[in-house]
């Protein structure tokens, strides 16, 4: 940060003249320290009570302490010297760092050993997430997350949950140029939610709709057989337990893995729209409070696998520019958006990324009928469909996958050609953004198709990115606080038709309709 | 396939600034029947374009400007080294290891045989592969096409440019050729094989442009 500002004066004293904004300076919470070391603290606890109430030392013969502390096992001294240490430098921290809120820039103020003082201007703010982790969860204590895009945001481990969520909405406001107090009536998460009287409610899964996701796909069949298959044929070739036991190791891992992914992650998961952006809470275990800066997301990907297919839910991927790895509901660089949607609700996340976006009203262009020699199972669906704003093609054959790709966030198009799409007459164009999903071309489209859409859209891609230019949106999507949606969530719109289904005639026709698409 | 002939005289990119007519969507002449398999929902932005009625590796301004003809040494001296390091030595040293009643001897040959069917292949491939090689400028992008079996045209703006990089190894320095390469934070094109200085002028040029467009993200 910069270096050259006059060091920190007394409190109140950087102030411009006038403003009578409160400089904020404070510790964390005293807690923090236990939080940080709290599998070191229950462990030595859970020690000491559970050998008292095996009766081993009475609570008597207190006077017996030293025979009691030689008995104790060696690691049990190991633990306590560490916790203990790991308690000191804890709290010798927790005396010499302070977070510093004054009217132009949020300051985290080292004094321990190393003078060190991260100064985060406002403006630099992209988004203030509050994390609940567990054990913090608990005791009511919450982590703030300063994130700035890129490398050297800040954490706040930890305050009070409302002072948590009260500092957030306190920078995100100045983050959007925004005068605010730290005392905004009628907000502050609970234990259980983020959610506020200001807040508008997009989309709330209940916990039957998350545990059903989790287990309505084929992971979870696949999972459960590689439990199983090992047993059947150590049963049936008479092998060891032993060498099966390795393998089950790793499964439990993939199986937890998966689990803490699909189902504890996304437990109790909402969107809302928020005064300071889009949020999406959500945690069985750690609650995290997450902000989505909706101008920096670079593709969204709706995937269905094939029973979600029949139950007619998809799942909404979204990659963010410089939103990090450290967060573990992370698919690669990608994050899940929405676990569990359906049309309505798909309609509604995609409405509150780019407002006006229905699905349902774009008119997808097939590939042609000659390209069913590539793509014998997933013709019916492959499609590209463009508007104004969003490119979206679809591919997959049990599982269905579509990429939606805004114009402006369009890095470069490539025609790629192989030998049998050669003979066929077919090329398939490739789109780049900056953070990628594994689908994000439109397959086997007629050549001259091919080459004319992929320079369309280069000429799409520079319309949106000049009109971005002249009309940042950053500061704009900040402002709008008006229901985004604006769809109505009655009635289910029909976005998972199949391209190949004759579509309705939105727009005027250019072409008579007279070669309408059989489904042959 | 190899519609185009490579023409080995490159124009200097540097007069390639100048403006070209816009060629976003070249509209051939009308072909007489168009044929009737192809019953897909029409894109309206493509409007009265025939499915089949452009090579979609066309250039999509005059011409393709080609890479020199002298990269198809370099490619061919490269897979020599490869063939000398890695099929060569093991195969005489199977040879010769083993002793001559073992069967196993014959696997220095084969691989040997399959070293050499390799290089044999990419030896005169190269000369193709070389010419089939070749960038151009389409009002503010840059493409790049490449590839004989599996064709790609790769087209970037130069305003998503983030780095731009020359860069020439011993063996390119030597036939005085160099690599420039235009890194955006998606992808990044390569055009390998220009002499130095149209290289440089490419470079140069890319910066030049995206300075004007300039929005790297």
């Amino acid at each position: 940060m910069s270096d050259f500002l006059p060091p920190p004066g007394p409190p109140g004293a950087e102030a411009a003249p006038g403003a009578s904004v409160p400089v904020i300076e404070e510790r964390m919470h005293p807690l923090s320290p236990l939080v940080r070391l709290w599998i070191g603290v229950v462990a030595l606890g859970w020690y000491v009570v559970t050998s008292f109430l095996q009766g081993d030392p009475l609570w008597e013969d207190v006077d017996k302490l030293e025979e009691l502390l030689t008995s104790a096992p060696w690691w049990v001294y190991v633990a306590a010297a560490g916790v203990a240490v790991g308690l000191g430098f804890g709290y010798w921290s927790w005396w010499t760092n302070r977070f510093v809120i004054d009217d132009r820039e949020f300051r985290l103020e080292n004094t321990g050993a190393f003078q060190e003082s991260q100064r985060i201007a406002f403006s630099r703010i992209q988004s203030v997430d509050v994390t609940q982790p567990f054990a913090a969860r608990l005791l009511g204590l919450a982590q703030v997350q300063i994130d700035v895009g890129a490398e050297g945001g800040a954490s706040l481990k930890y305050l009070k949950r409302a002072r948590a969520t009260e500092i957030r909405d306190y920078l995100m406001a100045r983050a959007h140029g925004r005068t605010a107090t730290t005392a905004e009536p009628g907000r502050g998460a609970s234990a259980w939610d983020d959610s506020a009287t200001g807040d508008h409610v997009l989309v709330r899964l209940t916990p039957g709709e998350i545990i059903l996701s989790a287990f309505a796909t084929l992971d979870m069949p696949l999972i459960a057989l590689g439990f199983t298959l090992p047993w059947i044929l150590g049963a049936v070739f008479d092998w060891s337990t032993l060498a099966l036991g390795g393998g089950m190791v790793g499964l439990a891992f993939a199986l937890f893995s998966y689990l803490s992914k699909r189902l504890f992650e996304q437990f109790n998961y909402t969107l809302a729209r928020t005064p300071a952006g889009l949020r999406i809470t959500r945690g069985l275990f750690t609650l995290r409070s997450q902000t989505i800066p909706t101008h920096r997301v670079q593709a969204v990907q709706t995937q269905q696998p094939l029973i979600w297919r029949w139950l007619g839910r998809a799942r909404l991927d979204v990659t963010i520019l410089g939103v990090g790895d450290e967060d573990s509901d992370e698919l690669g660089t990608s994050l899940i958006y929405l676990p569990f949607g359906t049309p309505a609700q798909v309609q509604v996340a995609l409405a509150a990324l780019w407002p006006g976006l229905e699905l349902d009203q774009l008119q997808f262009t097939r590939t042609p009928e000659r390209a069913r020699w590539l793509d014998p199972l997933q013709w019916e669906w492959q499609g590209y469909a463009a508007d104004d704003r969003v490119l979206v093609g679809r591919s997959g054959w049990l599982h269905r996958r579509q990429f939606i790709v805004p114009h402006a966030r369009l890095q470069s198009v490539t025609i790629s050609q192989g030998p049998f799409e050669r003979r066929l007459g077919l090329a398939s164009v490739l789109t780049t953004t900056t953070d990628m999903f594994d689908a994000n071309s439109v397959n086997h489209l007629g050549e001259t198709h091919a080459r004319a859409l992929a320079f369309a859209e280069m000429d799409r891609a520079r319309t949106s990115r000049v009109a971005e230019l002249l009309d940042p949106p950053g500061l704009r999507d900040a402002v709008v606080e008006a229901d985004p949606a604006g769809v109505v969530l009655a009635g289910a719109p029909d976005i998972w038709t199949p391209t190949t289904a004759p579509l309705p005639a939105l727009l005027p026709a250019p072409v008579p309709t007279g070669s309408a698409p059989s489904t042959e | 396939m190899q519609s185009q002939q490579p023409e080995f005289t490159a124009p200097t990119p540097a007069a390639s600034p100048t403006p070209e007519p816009p060629l976003a969507q070249p509209v051939p002449a009308p072909l007489a029947a168009e044929p009737a398999r192809t019953p897909f929902v029409p894109d309206p932005s493509l409007d009265g374009l025939p499915d089949r009625a452009v090579e979609p590796f066309a250039p999509p301004s005059d011409a393709w400007r080609r890479v020199s003809p002298k990269l198809t040494a370099v490619k061919r001296i490269t897979s020599s080294i490869w063939l000398a390091i890695l099929f060569i030595p093991a195969s005489v040293a199977i040879w010769f290891l083993v002793p001559p009643e073992e069967p196993v001897r014959w696997v220095a040959v084969a691989w040997l045989a399959l070293g050499l069917a390799w290089w044999l292949w990419l030896f005169f491939r190269s000369r193709r592969y070389v010419a089939a090689l070749g960038w151009a400028r389409r009002e503010k992008d840059l493409c790049v096409v490449s590839g004989l079996m599996f064709r790609r045209l790769e087209v970037i703006p130069f305003g998503r440019m983030q780095v731009a990089k020359v860069s020439s190894g011993p063996l390119m320095q030597a036939f005085g050729l160099s690599t420039v390469e235009l890194v955006t934070a998606g992808a990044s094109a390569t055009v390998p094989g220009l002499p130095s200085d149209e290289a440089k002028a490419l470079r140069d040029l890319i910066i030049e442009l995206s300075d004007a467009e300039g929005s790297g993200l």
